[in-house]
């Protein structure tokens, strides 16, 4: 389970909520083919739930499999938006894509692309991407970089970059098996401003994770 | 109301953790996060 200051879309780059939520997810995956399922949540506490758009439920389903040297995972997803007890226009279709390279250089690069489809309002629909690359410098410290863009999408011109992030971890064990994982998150914008049609904004925010695993 | 109720089971069921646990022969793996 992790919290969050504010929700800001990992693919879009979007600032979904302005507060604090609480996110989590369960996934069965079958081995060894990769096929999984995946029901995630996200809960903002401040107005309760199903009151604002940091209330989300996505139910996805998908393939994870290494291809020789790449991993690739390929999904179909159905975001139940606020309103959460209404399904059908504003709730969100989407297909996409992540491609995990091998590591180069200590540095491990992927590609995310997504296609959405909002039900109800086909002229938002459109393609999202992020490319990145994430790396170790020291133990238990992960630093990702990554640059976003999109077509004309929810309304938005067209993007090549609309952000680039920055996002800091640590993986600090408390006990066997207890691992609290702080992150801080740094997004500028480098497309249009939201004014001007762009998607997102500069913005910083900060998680925490804890896990356990046995 | 039934949306609400699956989203507030997960959450509680998933108390203040996330964990995976799988054996190496096993045919699913369940993870919470």
């Amino acid at each position: 389970m992790s919290g969050y200051s504010k929700y800001v879309g990992c693919l879009s780059g979007a600032m979904f909520h302005d507060e604090a939520v609480i996110q989590s997810s369960i996934t069965l995956t079958h081995n060894p083919s990769g096929l999984y399922g995946n029901l995630w949540g996200s809960y903002s506490p401040e107005d309760g739930f199903d009151s604002d758009y940091g209330d989300e439920i996505d139910y996805i389903a998908g393939i994870n499999q290494d291809l020789g040297p790449v991993n690739i995972d390929v999904y179909y997803a159905y975001y139940n938006c606020y309103q959460l007890d209404r399904h059908g226009d504003g709730d969100v279709n989407a297909i996409g894509a992540t491609v995990t390279f091998p590591e180069v250089w200590m540095l491990t690069p992927y590609l995310e692309v997504e296609y959405d489809w909002v039900v109800g309002t086909s002229e938002e629909n459109g393609v999202m991407y992020r490319l990145g690359g994430s790396f170790s410098p020291i133990e238990n410290l992960t630093a990702d970089i990554s640059v976003g863009g999109h077509g004309e999408i929810y309304g938005t011109c067209n993007e090549v970059a609309s952000f680039a992030r920055l996002s800091i971890s640590y993986d600090l064990e408390l006990v066997e098996g207890l691992i609290l994982t702080p992150e801080v998150n740094f997004q500028k914008r480098v497309g249009y401003s939201e004014d001007n049609g762009g998607l997102t904004d500069d913005v910083i925010w900060g998680g925490l994770t804890v896990s356990y695993a046995f | 109301m039934k949306t609400s109720a699956i989203f507030l089971m997960a959450m509680v069921a998933i108390l203040s953790a996330n964990f995976s646990f799988a054996e190496d022969d096993s045919m699913f793996i369940l993870t919470l996060q």
